[in-house]
């Protein structure tokens, strides 16, 4: 059953599968595993990026498309939700109106910035994507009649996903992960504390952010394991010889594109559920951009469980690494150059780095560095 | 031998001659920036002539147009002023961009990472200019241009070195192939902003043009910016320096052959991955100078200004047909003046105009206006 | 290099004149200053001619190879004998048949294609030639079987078609041969039996050769049954010795009949200038040459012929460095070449016209050759050479290469890669798509390349026009070499044509 669940396309390795079902459980469980509200927003953002990543994955490591327009979408379904929500009110429809309309805009977007540069050439998307990214962020950013602008929209989503709400009594057992590290001190350890919460309708939005997440990483599973998938990476691998078998390539790509999309879209209806904010910075910016990259390319390209991997890896590095490297930087507050090297802000060029040397030496990430062990 | 030559020149007399054949089509990208300014000068005195909130409607208005010819008259200046602009803006964004076109057309290597040469040649340039203030603040137009050309020589320099190594460690392990290419030419230019960061410290530097190229020089009751010329003229003289290096010298003549067919050059006998790392050095020191230039336009350097100038010099390559350094040129031209109009006409569509343009070129010519003609 | 080259055009002048007076004595003249009227005493001979083990040899010849030219005197051929006139052309009929005077015809045009630089084995005389080898022609009748006259030896083409399954298996097929061509495969046999063991490979002092024989003797018995044939001594005339190394032949001269080839024995004409061996290449994931064994003789046409997809491409582009070879070992006169950068194979002297013409489309014809031209200048003579045989680049000097026609691309492609003199021409399939007039001048051209003492090594998939230019023949089949011989013995054959270039004869 569980093996029919996810397409079977199983793991492949011990450690992967109970890396896998680790990182399940934990988020599956999070609210009641970890105490404090960041470590839950932690958690739903984890979920919102699995599913990111993993659409991302669909062109980049299944399809060999580099895209940077893929925030555009994300980003389609994020203002799609904030402003049905505006326009409708709160409710339920609204959401789903909102989602529904962020995946059909993103889906032919997709489609048109597809028919332009995949028609040529390959290497075009990636520089169109680009520069169609950049001139969709300006522009939102300029039109803030409709968008607000930098300053982005804030709304509000049916009162039963919010914390005004309560549900029930949280476990007494949690772990509270550090909020932040004292600087020149070590990683304080991970601490039972006792005392639970009520359970509020923050966490019944967890749960809708989690559901959603899992049921689409499923769907993707499903997909890159259909007979669809198999011609996508058929065209990857070789795809003069793909188009020789007799298929078109150009329409596999394309449809690809539209349906990376629509899910990149339904991420950013989720978390834009998940915030009750939407804003160039959180949606649209670069740096998420990046962050997408650094996660599929680190997680490992080409397979979901990748995705997975690498967004958990990357949202925790981001949320709990820098506290580290604040920590480090004091410590070395007396040497040149390296005390800025280890500033907080520079986290980027670790990862850069790391970026660039897992494209050399580990081409297929954490997860084909773990399969690889098995074979 | 002559037993050969009657049946050869019987086909040769038969061959219609067909020198120059290809090279009117060649023209009509040229002719596109005439064009576009002529459209510019339209736009602006339709905008100009068109009452205060007309509707489209009003386009079909015949008195419109017959006060076309005055309301042209009378915007004239700010034409001028923006068609310089334009042409200035062009000529910094074809020095950046000439560098890519031919790195990509002569290996096929398409460097993510060549906007970091742009950043880094600006705060160089920037820290030369900081060095020698007194140089950029005398009100002598020779020192100032000799500060600026040791902004200009120490940031190529600096980009230049940078090249050298950025081709070695970053480029030369992923050749031949385009996906792990654009990733970890995109790491590295994550890696040269975050250093940049990290060198000149996070926020982003003001400078000031020296003090003879500051204001704007008058003509036809125009202002044109003094710098703005002097970047048309930088823009113009490599432009010229790139086609003769190109036209009349052996490394010009093995490059223009390698980016049409690389692996023909090495088959004769030419080392093409030495020329290759001359030009991306040489692309990367272009990068540098037109940073540098950018930063004074500007007047601010960030470490992202490289990442967002990115976009522009991808349209450009892209418009103008990868690997060709006159596209390059013309799709630059195009670019800078279909920016600082759209920027008169309707400001907030500056970007997206660039995008459109390249739309509708792309749908003229998919491969771009001049694409390079390659033997596979 | 040019030193090479001077001596290698002095070899082609005496060469020439030694021809032209074979050929004066062809036509009963004779000749003024009369080279030593020779010819090669097959059978006897070939016992000597028996190529010395392959290895040892490949080894040895190699490193001979690699020593300048000059190196075994200054005598007209250090190149071993081809026992066969290369046809002239596939229209001009009548080289002197080895069924002797009587058959001969004037030579029409003896210094269009015929200095025989590298083609060392004069002109059989009429009467020294024993020449058994009908091949040649036996291609021509092939074409146009009724031209075939009885008078001339009837090569095994013509009515029979020996039907053993294994070509490698010779010496099954020799009865079947010998009858109606006796001495076309009689000769190996004798040869193999000849063969004292301990006498190995030829030395100097034993070189024979037939002066006189008698017509109608069969060149294979008469030899051996010590028929009044004239033995004489002209060592350096065939073959090379290694000094250092005396005893073994680097170059074993090569028998009249065709010695039952298998791909690793090849029909030696000079000392092997190109060497493959054992080589593999990959394309991808996809194995494509599974141990091509292949020589190029140095001087004269060696033709890559085989199916489409059997690799020769592959091959060519192999020994180009354009593919790396995953194993095995190429060696251009001695040197090994395998695994090195397209430029440094280049340097090292090979002249490459890719299938695809290589040309730079947006450069004029005139920088194309410059380019080509990698010492900078271009040589007024060889210039005119081209422009004489082909005069649309002298007429498109200034035109873009884009706009030339696909035959005028062509010839400039391979302008480009005769522009300075290389050791070895690579020529990948010149006459595809060409209109057949425009194929002719190539092939007009090309043999005048070849008349200049040139190697080149070519694909081509026209058999008309490989039967004509080339010398050696090598057919390839699955990334191999699966045939290796003699052209001409191809040519004659429409048997071997059959089976492995799939070419029905009267198709054509």
């Amino acid at each position: 059953m569980m093996v029919k669940l996810l397409s079977g396309d199983k793991p492949g390795s011990v450690l992967l599968s109970l890396i896998l079902l680790g990182i399940f459980l934990s988020l599956a469980f999070a609210p009641f595993l970890f105490e404090g509200t960041r470590a839950l927003d932690t958690a739903a953002r984890i979920c919102v990026f699995i599913v990111l990543v993993a659409s991302y994955d669909l062109l980049l490591g299944y399809t060999g498309v580099v895209s940077f327009a893929h925030t555009i979408f994300f980003g389609f379904g994020a203002y799609g939700v904030a402003l049905a929500s505006i326009h409708m009110g709160r409710s339920f429809e609204a959401l789903a109106m909102g989602a529904g309309a962020g995946a059909l805009g993103a889906a032919l977007l997709a489609a048109v910035i597809g028919l332009f540069s995949l028609r040529v050439r390959a290497i075009f998307f990636a520089m169109i994507t680009l520069a169609v990214a950049s001139a969709v962020a300006v522009l939102v950013s300029q039109l803030s009649v409709l968008t607000g602008g930098e300053d982005g929209l804030t709304y509000r989503i049916p009162r039963e996903l919010t914390a005004a709400v309560t549900y029930g009594q949280a476990p007494e057992w949690r772990i509270a992960l550090p909020e932040a590290v004292a600087p020149g001190t070590e990683e304080g350890p991970a601490m039972l504390t006792l005392g639970g919460d009520r359970i509020s309708g923050k966490i019944a939005n967890y749960y809708l952010v989690f559901a959603g997440s899992l049921i689409l990483v499923l769907l993707m599973l499903r997909i890159v394991n259909s007979p669809f998938g198999r011609v996508l990476q058929a065209i990857r691998e070789n795809d003069f010889r793909a188009e020789a078998i007799g298929y078109r390539v150009v329409s596999y790509r394309i449809g690809v594109t539209v349906l990376s999309a629509v899910f990149a879209a339904l991420a950013g209806s989720l978390f834009a559920i998940w915030l009750r904010y939407v804003g160039p910075d959180t949606v649209l910016s670069f740096e998420i951009m990046i962050d997408i990259l650094l996660m599929v390319v680190i997680g490992g390209m080409g397979t979901i469980y990748g995705a997975v991997i690498g967004a958990v890896v990357l949202m925790l590095a981001q949320n709990y690494l820098k506290d580290l490297m604040a920590g480090a930087a004091t410590g070395l507050a007396d040497v040149p150059y390296a005390a800025d090297l280890l500033n907080p802000d520079r986290w980027l060029l670790w990862l850069g780095v790391l970026f660039v040397l897992s494209v050399y030496f580990f081409p297929t990430g954490v997860v084909g560095r773990l399969r690889g062990k098995r074979g | 031998m002559s037993s050969s030559t009657p049946d050869v020149g019987a086909i040769h007399a038969t061959t219609p001659r067909r020198i120059g054949g290809r090279r009117f089509p060649a023209l009509v990208p040229l002719l596109l920036v005439p064009g576009l300014v002529i459209l510019g000068l339209v736009a602006m005195a339709l905008q100009a002539s068109l009452p205060e909130g007309a509707g489209w409607a009003a386009l079909l208005d015949p008195a419109t147009w017959s006060g076309l010819p005055m309301a042209a008259i009378a915007i004239q200046p700010s034409w001028l002023t923006l068609t310089v602009s334009g042409l200035a803006m062009g000529m910094m964004i074809f020095l950046m961009a000439s560098g890519l076109t031919l790195v990509f057309g002569l290996m096929d290597v398409i460097n993510f990472g060549h906007g970091a040469f742009i950043s880094v040649g600006a705060f160089v340039g920037a820290s030369v200019l900081f060095a020698y203030a007194s140089w950029v603040g005398a009100p002598d137009l020779g020192l100032n241009l000799a500060a600026v050309a040791l902004a200009v020589l120490a940031a190529m320099a600096a980009t230049g070195a940078m090249g050298l190594v950025f081709e070695r460690v970053i480029v030369r392990p992923v050749y031949g192939a385009h996906l792990k290419q654009i990733l970890v030419t995109m790491g590295g230019l994550i890696i040269a902003e975050q250093l940049i960061h990290v060198i000149w410290g996070p926020d982003e530097i003001f400078l000031s043009r020296p003090e003879t190229l500051k204001g704007a020089l008058t003509w036809q009751g125009a202002a044109l910016e003094k710098y703005r010329l002097l970047a048309v003229a930088v823009g113009l003289v490599v432009f010229a320096l790139m086609g003769l290096v190109l036209r009349f010298s052996r490394i010009g003549l093995i490059v223009r052959a390698g980016v049409q067919n690389g692996e023909m050059v090495e088959a004769m006998g030419y080392r093409l991955s030495r020329i290759f790392v001359l030009v991306f050095v040489a692309g990367s020191a272009l990068a540098g100078l037109g940073g540098v230039m950018w930063a004074m336009y500007q007047e601010v350097v960030t470490a992202q200004m490289g990442a967002e100038l990115m976009v522009l010099v991808f349209i450009v390559v892209i418009i103008g047909g990868l690997g060709s350094v006159e596209g390059c040129f013309i799709g630059a031209l195009l670019v800078g003046l279909t920016q600082n109009y759209t920027a008169f006409l309707e400001p907030k569509m500056a970007l997206v105009s660039n995008i459109g343009l390249m739309v509708l070129i792309l749908m003229w010519r998919p491969q771009g206006m001049l694409p390079v003609v390659r033997a596979k | 290099m040019s030193d090479d080259e001077d001596k290698i055009n002095l070899r082609v002048d005496r060469l020439a004149a030694a021809m032209d007076a074979a050929r004066a004595r062809a036509r009963g003249e004779q000749p003024a200053e009369a080279p030593k009227p020779r010819a090669e005493a097959p059978p006897p001979v070939s016992e000597e001619f028996a190529p010395p083990e392959p290895g040892a040899s490949l080894q040895e010849a190699g490193r001979l190879a690699a020593r300048p030219f000059g190196a075994a005197g200054e005598e007209p051929a250090p190149v071993a004998p081809a026992p066969e006139p290369a046809p002239e052309d596939v229209r001009e009929e009548a080289w002197p048949d080895m069924d002797p005077v009587a058959e001969v015809a004037p030579e029409p045009e003896p210094a269009s294609w015929s200095d025989p630089a590298f083609e060392p084995d004069p002109e059989p005389g009429p009467e020294a030639d024993p020449e058994p080898d009908p091949d040649p022609f036996q291609a021509r009748d092939g074409f146009a079987p009724e031209v075939q006259d009885g008078d001339v030896a009837d090569a095994p083409a013509e009515d029979e078609v020996p039907a053993e399954p294994d070509f490698l298996e010779h010496q099954d097929a020799e009865e079947d041969w010998s009858e109606d061509a006796p001495h076309a495969i009689d000769a190996p046999a004798i040869d193999d039996d000849a063969i004292p063991a301990e006498t190995g490979p030829l030395v100097l002092s034993e070189y024979h050769q037939v002066e006189d024989q008698d017509d109608g003797v069969d060149p294979g018995s008469a030899a051996v049954d010590d028929q009044p044939i004239h033995i004489r001594v002209e060592p350096p005339v065939t073959y090379w010795e290694d000094p250092e190394d005396p005893g073994v032949t680097l170059v074993p001269p090569l028998p009249e009949t065709p010695l039952p080839v298998t791909p690793s024995i090849l029909a030696p004409r000079g000392p092997a200038l190109l060497r493959l061996s054992g080589v593999h290449t990959d394309i991808g994931r996809y194995h494509i040459l599974h141990g091509v064994d292949l020589e190029v003789p140095t001087g004269g046409v060696t033709m890559l012929l085989g199916r489409n997809g059997a690799g020769k491409t592959t091959t060519l582009r192999t020994i180009m460095g354009l593919w790396r070879a995953r194993a095995g070992t190429i060696t251009l006169g001695g040197q090994e070449i395998q695994g090195q950068r397209p430029h440094r194979i280049a340097r090292a002297g090979i002249g490459f016209v890719p299938e695809d013409m290589g040309i730079f489309a947006d450069l004029t014809v005139a920088e194309n050759m410059a380019l080509a031209a990698r010492s900078g200048r271009i040589s007024r003579d060889r210039l005119d050479w081209i422009f004489r045989v082909f005069p649309a680049l002298d007429q498109f000097w200034r035109a873009r290469a884009g706009t030339l026609s696909g035959g005028q691309k062509q010839m400039l492609s391979v302008a480009r890669a005769v522009i300075e003199k290389r050791r070895l021409y690579l020529i990948d399939e010149p006459t595809k798509g060409l209109a057949p007039a425009i194929v002719t001048s190539l092939a007009g051209a090309l043999k005048d390349l070849k008349s200049q003492g040139a190697s080149i090594l070519m694909v081509e998939q026209n058999f008309a026009v490989a039967a004509e230019l080339g010398d050696t023949a090598a057919v390839m089949e699955d990334g191999r070499i699966v045939w290796a011989g003699e052209m001409a013995e191809l040519a004659g054959s429409p048997d071997l044509q059959a089976r492995y270039l799939g070419l029905n004869v009267e198709a054509l």
